[in-house]
């Protein structure tokens, strides 16, 4: 359906896109992701012009969108975008801002174009809020409503730059299941996010962006399971942990909780498993290993579903914190929650282990 | 709350009078010393400078003005024609002469340096009035050592005959002034009588006297009605034999006759509707008042629409992406904020137009819509740079071009900004335009000017014309905040109009 051949994208001295070359099927739901500043949006904002490429072709249905003659606005009508930023129109009802594109674009006559906006606002479930204006609705109201909009003009793909990245975390949720919703009935997305499991779970296909380009390629598992290339490898090992440094007498608990606690929720983690994660590690650090120097590291797994936390710090003896009689206390309230906890000496350096079942 | 504001005013204006009052009452003061108030551009101008160099003189556009100051006491002396000074102390008790003639100053008729045969054919008019009487007939009918009233002659007149363009003073009783809505006087009678002769029809063009001159330097007029022939003059006016001796003479107030503060004060309220029918009901002034307030309204209402319309192409020039279209409208907008509009119209009217036929009120126009369009353009700017570029993205991303996007996306939301500053911008216009008495238009500052000339009197005219303008400014503020009222989104219906609601 769409085709890309030789893209090139360049602002001034800076290649932030070269000679990237792809093409997306009907029906395909394609996740974008990668570092920041890696290109992923330029390369969405690419596909319908709203960056004019340096060079490379451009082909929807085999017409070529980047050709001069090409009628530009004719074919971005095929092609809806939903934004960070989610770009209402702020002096028009939600249902006018529905209609707008309908009533004056595809000339859909006004009973219609309301009909169908209704329609699409009672898919997202904000039928309710027709009357309001933009600024009356909540960020992630406002998204779910640019959703619809885009929607209401019928396109055949639907690029998302980011749609969940300017929202509260407790709003993140309903777009998401709005854009689940809409992959399950078959809508083509092409969605750059930086939200991994909502990735995983929906994509049929997942771009690594880097080094200017498509750097890999392949289904959820490939990717995320199972990278080939280094630095498809390094991102994968990164999002999917979360590392701290623990600098002993000038511990601060508080940003740690509030770091890990961000973490957790990006990675949809339950309420009540972060709490469990924030009472572990808080024993661990505070009670049992109290002025310690050494690093933090929790990570997951999406394939067993476990979550290890090690801590690991040097000191010369081995000495094993779990079997002192002092610590039995906290050693409980973390035994209660882990499947195994554990002890490692080698060459100075001292690791706990402990892992959680998913 | 009415009758407070009432009090205010009225407690206002005793305070003026009594303080004007007070300022009057002095000891006679010699003329080398005075305050002495004389005319922009005339001769007793030159005079005072050079025979009281120490007066402190204050210069007026007319004697209407300066015989005001004096009557307020900001004057000791006013200096000014003979046939004037007669006319001035014949309406105001309180005034007489003060001196003798100062000079040998007769009027002469001024034509205009290009048209050397339509000044040979006006002189042998003249020539032949003088010698056969008629000159000294017309000069009986309006001047009246004894203060009767003026003997009016019906002049014949052409209908359908080329024009004579004739700039005139009509602050010059008796010699030149407004009556019934038309041209009076000495001055007059003479230039109709020429004209008839000459196969002429007279247009007048009532200007202040310092702008004769360059009026007809400029070829706006084809004569003037009457100046003094001097050397600095006659190089860019040719002048025919002189027809009446017209020396400068010194007007001072007449102490004995000076009333009390507080009669004065019984008299003024006592007179407001003496005053209303002085300035409005005699000999029908509130016509000229009324086409002056028409003039004023249309030159308002097209510059708005000229100057808005240039101000979107100015607006447009200035976010092209094309630097020199970038560059030649912010020069053009620094270029005009930074000129008087009172200067660029006389440069439009005498400098840049000087010679094209082109009606006055045209060049008021094009000066009001341009300094209009460099004001509103920036209004624009400011109201579209408002509008987050996001919804504009949004638009071209749903297949809308830039010309859709704009009237549907930007201009609604934008229009929102630019009212209420648009407003403010159209008022200050509004009165700004009382300046085209500059290049003789009889807008409605003017028609008060006139009917001042007339009644001998300042308070009740400007009260009132700063009246009207205020209540044509605030008619238009009201129809723009319908106009305001009607895009501001959270006052909308909370419905889409023409759609069936299915439950």
């Amino acid at each position: 359906m769409i085709k890309i051949t030789g893209l090139t994208k360049r602002f001034g001295d800076l290649t932030v896109l070269q000679n990237v070359s792809t093409e997306i099927g009907k029906g395909e739901v394609i996740s974008i992701i990668g570092p920041s500043g890696c290109g992923k949006s330029t390369f969405l904002r690419c596909i319908n012009l709203l960056e004019k490429p340096t060079a490379g072709e451009i082909f929807i249905n085999g017409e070529n969108i980047s050709d001069r003659r090409a009628d530009v606005n004719r074919l971005r009508q095929k092609m809806g975008m939903v934004f960070q930023s989610f770009n209402l129109y702020s002096h028009l009802m939600i249902i006018e801002n529905l209609m707008l594109g309908p009533q004056k674009l595809l000339k859909t006559p006004r009973q219609q174009a309301f009909d169908n906006g209704m329609k699409y606002l009672e898919m997202v479930g904000l039928a309710g809020k027709a009357y309001s204006y933009p600024d009356e609705l909540s960020g992630g109201q406002k998204q779910r409503a640019a959703i619809a909009r885009t929607l209401a003009m019928k396109p055949e793909i639907v690029l998302f730059d980011e749609p969940t990245s300017a929202l509260d975390p407790t709003m993140v949720g309903e777009v998401l299941a709005v854009m689940r919703k809409l992959a399950t009935e078959g809508l083509t997305m092409l969605i750059v996010t930086h939200e991994m499991k909502f990735a995983r779970d929906v994509s049929t296909r997942v771009l690594y962006m880097d080094e200017q380009g498509i750097y890999e390629e392949g289904s959820s598992e490939q990717v995320f399971d199972h990278p080939q290339r280094p630095k498809t490898r390094a991102f994968i090992h990164k999002i999917r942990s979360f590392v701290h440094k623990i600098e002993g007498k000038h511990f601060d608990l508080y940003a740690f909780n509030a770091r890990l606690e961000q973490f957790l929720k990006r990675h949809m983690f339950t309420e009540k498993k972060i709490n469990t994660m924030l009472l572990i590690s808080e024993e661990l650090l505070c009670n049992i290993l109290p002025d310690i120097e050494g690093e933090y590291m929790l990570e997951y797994s999406d394939e067993t579903g476990e979550t290890t936390v090690t801590v690991s710090y040097m000191k010369e003896e081995e000495e094993n914190p779990l079997t002192s009689e002092e610590h039995s206390l906290p050693l409980m309230i973390i035994q209660n929650s882990a499947k195994d906890v554990s002890y490692h000496f080698a060459d100075n350096k001292n690791t706990i282990k402990i892992t959680l079942e998913g | 709350m009415k009758a407070r504001i009432v009090l205010t005013i009225a407690c206002i204006l005793i305070c003026l009078l009594a303080v004007s009052g007070c300022a009057s009452e002095k000891a006679v003061v010699p003329v080398e010393t005075s305050r002495l108030g004389v005319m922009v551009g005339s001769t007793n101008e030159k005079y005072a400078k050079e025979h009281y160099p120490q007066a402190k003189t204050e210069h007026f556009n007319n004697y209407v003005d300066s015989t005001a100051a004096l009557k307020a006491g900001k004057l000791d002396y006013a200096m000014m024609d003979y046939a004037s000074a007669l006319n001035f102390i014949k309406y105001n008790p309180g005034l007489k002469l003060a001196s003798g003639f100062l000079t040998d100053e007769k009027y002469c008729i001024g034509i205009n340096m290009k048209k050397p045969e339509l000044a040979q054919k006006i002189s042998a008019v003249l020539d032949q009035y003088l010698s056969d009487g008629t000159m000294d007939e017309i000069i009986s009918h309006w001047i009246k050592e004894d203060g009767s009233d003026y003997t009016f002659v019906e002049v014949p007149k052409l209908a359908d005959a080329p024009v004579l363009k004739a700039a005139t003073v009509s602050s010059r009783e008796p010699t030149a002034f407004m009556l019934n809505g038309g041209y009076s006087g000495m001055e007059i009678e003479l230039i109709e009588r020429i004209a008839y002769e000459l196969g002429y029809k007279v247009e007048y063009m009532d200007m202040e006297f310092s702008a004769m001159v360059s009026a007809m330097g400029s070829g706006k007029a084809d004569v003037c009605t009457a100046m003094y022939n001097t050397p600095e003059r006659a190089e860019k006016i040719l002048f025919t034999e002189p027809f009446f001796p017209n020396p400068q003479v010194l007007i001072t107030n007449d102490e004995k006759a000076m009333s009390d503060n507080v009669a004065k004060i019984t008299e003024f309220f006592g007179s407001v509707g003496k005053s209303f029918h002085r300035t409005f009901i005699v000999e029908n002034r509130w016509k000229l008042v009324f086409s002056g307030l028409r003039l004023t309204v249309m030159i308002s209402m097209l510059s708005m629409f000229l100057g808005s319309l240039l101000g979107v192409l100015v607006c447009m020039m200035n976010r092209s992406k094309i630097k020199l279209l970038t560059t030649a409208s912010k020069l053009y907008i620094r270029i005009i904020q930074g000129i008087p509009i009172v200067v660029m119209l006389m440069i439009l009217y005498y400098v840049l137009f000087g010679n094209v036929d082109i009606d006055a009120i045209i060049v008021a126009v094009i000066a009001f819509s341009l300094n209009f369009s460099a004001y509103t353009s920036e209004i624009f700017r400011t109201g579209m740079d408002a509008i987050d570029k996001g919804q504009r993205e949004a638009a071209a991303a749903s297949g809308f071009s830039g010309l859709q996007s704009f009237f549907f996306i930007t201009l609604p939301q934008a229009s929102r900004h630019i009212i209420p500053v648009y407003k403010g911008e159209f008022v200050s216009m509004v009165k700004m335009t009382s300046v085209v008495g500059y290049i003789a238009i009889q807008d409605l500052t003017k028609a008060s000017d006139i009917i001042r000339s007339r009644t001998y009197e300042a308070f009740f005219p400007l009260i009132a014309t700063a009246l009207i303008y205020f209540a044509i400014t605030y008619l238009f503020i009201l129809i723009l905040n319908v106009i305001e009222h009607k895009i501001d989104p959270k006052r909308k219906k909370r419905s889409i109009r023409g759609v069936k609601v299915h439950d």
